[in-house]
């Protein structure tokens, strides 16, 4: 459902000075697949990932969720795509601080005109599934970080994407936290096959998907699965 | 919370406005008096005025360090209202329960009544803010 | 979840930022609203007290032009006359359409009448008179009689009697007149007779008697023939009236005027500076803000959020700390300016009315806009700035 074609995507800091994040990748990635991407920081694994997510334009090369170019879109017309068929779990805390649990579950809702079943009730269903059925009118800074990664979680899942990015999701977690995450994510993809794309830099990891591939100084080194 | 906060640091320092000013603001203070007949001299009605705003600013004070202190959202709730209480009597005092001279030429009639009312009004809206702040606590789980 | 919930949740959380913009909204509306209120109350004083004079030119003795300006707008009592016969001689230059005399007087101190210490009492000829002429003929059609006046709106009768007791005299108060800020509040008005019947009883009857010259008057009030130059006939009465000075309506209460003036250039220049100050720390708070949570818009633009809505958003949090700001500001310097009315008067030295309820409202309204559109300009540049951000270098660190 993901293609990329011979993506590049150089960055310029400053005077003159440009780096190379992604360096012409080729990439397929099938409905129902958990990818986890590792590689060493600097390799451009988060760059791909955004450049997936359409939150930075690539240099060169095309973008295409599902057969639609993402650039082709207007920011309107993309905003609504990704408001719709993609969920975002990032690494640093997410989650808006003037808002509960539950309100922040409920944020994705603001931006599409889900006329759906009311937005509150899925809210409360959803951090039941991930396990935070007492915590609804929590505000962040209440919670641990573990607690918080799973509300991130529950908000991704809130407007039923077709497409799961993880940016490093567990690397400011403790091993257990960790663990106890990677474990949601594997039972999500499993009970609904969702496609879920992970990054890390812990390549112990790569045993929770069913594909992985290390990235290696802006290309795709080598995959497996 | 911190809203709480600010609103005792205030209620005190209105306390010590509504203490000190009219001391210094009535007539007595300019040096005037009635005179009686037989010689001795009686203090106007702004001068009562300005020892009945002293002996409520102390109850206002007590407000304000109680609020500042408090951890409770009852007592908060509680404290709140006494603010409030206390506001209305302040307006209440140099206007219908006491008064002050009537002549627009005297600083009690120009300054002290216009400002302890002010004070009066102020006190009353940062107790009503107070409560409402109260009301929105979450107690903190033990 | 709507924009304006977010942006009302967003600066609830009380942080330093918010404070600072709340601060700047409420200091400067409120500031700019008292300025408002008190040159506007001045120029609006001065102009119904013209109005209640209702003279072309008024006619003083020569050199106590503001003596009696002082009189009739501040109360400070004067003893300025000139002779009887001045009323003649004006009435005699051509272009002149109506003369009429008036006499100042002053109770005493502490007049149980009042509620002022000292009034100013002035007789009229009702004759000739033309400026209380209009109120009488509505509200008193018969005129005032021997021992009856009408008052400016401070004036009354005191509780329990019937009469106003002046030098030994009672007087019966028939009417107040509509209140104009200056001392023609204070005012009581009646006839020349009344004036010579409460001098005669207060030789006996007062513990002072009423200092009263018969054939002495303080000023002459002149209404111009239509289509004459009003400049034209006071030169003329100037040249051919000894002794006295005619002062043209447009220049009445020229000091004042000037004061006014005076304390409008101050007062808009400490307004100019807290506002300016006041916007270029908003913006600065708002960079600051806009930067701390640049990660927060990313998220926002993760989500869904378009770039727009991101603009809209930080606009909307402005606006709200506005709001929030200049109203409480705006009703504090309103419900100020009100208490202490009695006190700017005597401060600035010029008379003070305060606005109609209808247009103390307008003026809320005017500075509710003003504090908007302030801060959210503002704030736009900062949220622009932002919301064109990539969505993915927003969230780098």
């Amino acid at each position: 459902m993901i293609t990329l074609r011979n993506v590049t995507k150089t960055y310029t800091l400053g005077r003159d000075r440009t780096v190379e994040a992604v360096r012409g990748v080729t990439l397929e990635v099938q409905r129902g697949e958990f990818v986890i991407i590792t590689g060493r920081s600097g390799s451009g694994k988060t760059t791909l990932l955004n450049l997936v997510a359409g939150m930075t334009r690539p240099t060169s090369g095309q973008v295409l969720l599902e057969d639609t170019d993402l650039w082709r879109l207007s920011d309107r017309e993309q905003s609504l795509l990704r408001n719709r068929k993609l969920g975002f779990v990032f690494q640093f805390p997410s989650l808006l601080p003037s808002l509960t649990a539950l309100e922040n579950v409920v944020l994705p809702t603001m931006f599409g005109g889900q006329n759906g079943p009311d937005p509150y009730e899925r809210a409360t269903q959803l951090l039941g599934e991930v396990g935070l059925q007492d915590k609804l009118a929590s505000y962040p800074r209440q919670l641990s970080a573990g607690q918080q990664q799973r509300v991130v979680v529950a908000r991704a899942l809130m407007n039923g994407p077709e497409l799961l990015l993880a940016d490093e999701p567990t690397s400011d977690l403790d091993e257990q936290t960790e663990q106890e995450i990677m474990a949601l994510f594997r039972e999500i993809h499993a009970r609904t096959g969702l496609t879920i794309l992970l990054v890390t830099h812990t390549s112990q990891l790569v045993s929770y998907g069913t594909k992985a591939l290390r990235m290696s100084e802006g290309l795709i080194a080598d995959s497996t699965g | 919370m911190t809203i709480i906060k600010v609103a005792a640091v205030l209620i005190v320092v209105m306390a010590l406005v509504i203490a000190i000013v009219p001391q210094f603001t009535d007539c007595q203070s300019q040096g005037r008096a009635i005179e009686l007949a037989n010689g001795k001299t009686v203090a106007m009605k702004c001068h009562w005025t300005a020892t009945a705003e002293l002996a409520l600013a102390i109850p206002i004070a007590a407000v304000g360090i109680l609020l500042g202190f408090s951890r409770r959202k009852e007592s908060m709730r509680n404290l709140s209202i006494l603010g409030i209480v206390l506001g209305a009597v302040a307006i209440l005092v140099p206007t219908t329960l006491i008064g002050v001279c009537a002549s627009p030429d005297m600083l009690c009639n120009s300054v002290m009544r216009p400002l302890l009312i002010l004070m009066g009004v102020l006190l009353v809206v940062i107790s009503v803010i107070s409560l409402i702040a109260s009301r929105r606590i979450t107690e903190q789980p033990a | 979840m709507s924009l304006g919930r977010l942006a009302w949740r967003n600066i609830s959380g009380s942080s330093f930022r918010s404070a600072v913009v709340f601060l700047c909204a409420l200091v400067v509306a409120g500031l700019a609203l008292s300025t408002v209120l008190i040159l506007r109350g001045a120029r609006d004083s001065l102009r119904l007290a013209m109005d209640r004079l209702g003279a072309d030119i008024i006619v003083v003795p020569q050199g106590s032009e503001s003596k009696v300006e002082s009189a009739l707008l501040m109360g400070v009592p004067t003893s300025a006359s000139m002779g009887r016969e001045t009323v003649a001689k004006i009435a005699a230059i051509p272009g002149v359409a109506a003369v009429s005399p008036q006499l100042y007087l002053s109770s005493l101190s502490n007049a149980s009448c009042c509620s002022v210490p000292e009034m100013l009492m002035v007789a009229y000829d009702p004759q000739t008179d033309f400026t209380l002429r209009p109120w009488l003929q509505k509200n008193l059609p018969g005129g005032l009689k021997l021992g009856e006046a009408i008052g400016g709106t401070y004036v009354f009768v005191p509780k329990g009697e019937q009469n106003i007791k002046l030098y030994g005299y009672f007087v019966t108060l028939k009417g107040n007149l509509e209140p104009t800020g200056t001392n023609l509040d204070r005012t009581m008005f009646f006839t020349f007779d009344t004036a010579r019947d409460m001098a005669r009883i207060s030789q006996t009857l007062a513990e002072k008697p009423l200092a009263y010259t018969p054939n002495i008057i303080s000023s002459v009030l002149v209404k111009v023939a239509p289509g004459e130059n009003a400049h034209d006939v006071a030169v003329q009465i100037f040249k051919d009236v000894p002794g006295v000075t005619p002062i043209e309506s447009p220049n009445l209460f020229l000091a004042f005027r000037k004061q006014i003036t005076g304390l409008l250039g101050a007062m808009l220049a400490v307004l100019a500076i807290t506002t300016v100050l006041s916007l270029v720390l908003v913006g600065l708070v708002f960079s600051m803000a806009a930067n701390e949570r640049r990660r927060e818009m990313g998220v926002l633009r993760a989500l869904g959020g378009t770039r727009n809505f991101v603009f809209r958003i930080l606009l909307a949090e402005a606006a709200l700390l506005a709001l929030a700001g200049a109203v409480p500001g705006l009703l504090l310097a309103a419900f100020s300016v009100y208490l202490f009315r009695s006190l700017i008067v005597r401060s600035i030295g010029v008379p003070f009315l305060y606005p109609s309820p209808l247009a103390l409202l307008a003026l809320i309204l005017g500075g509710v806009i003003l504090a908007l559109a302030g801060v959210t300009l503002a704030a736009s540049l900062p949220a622009y700035r932002i919301s064109r951000l990539d969505a993915a270098v927003a969230m780098r660190e």
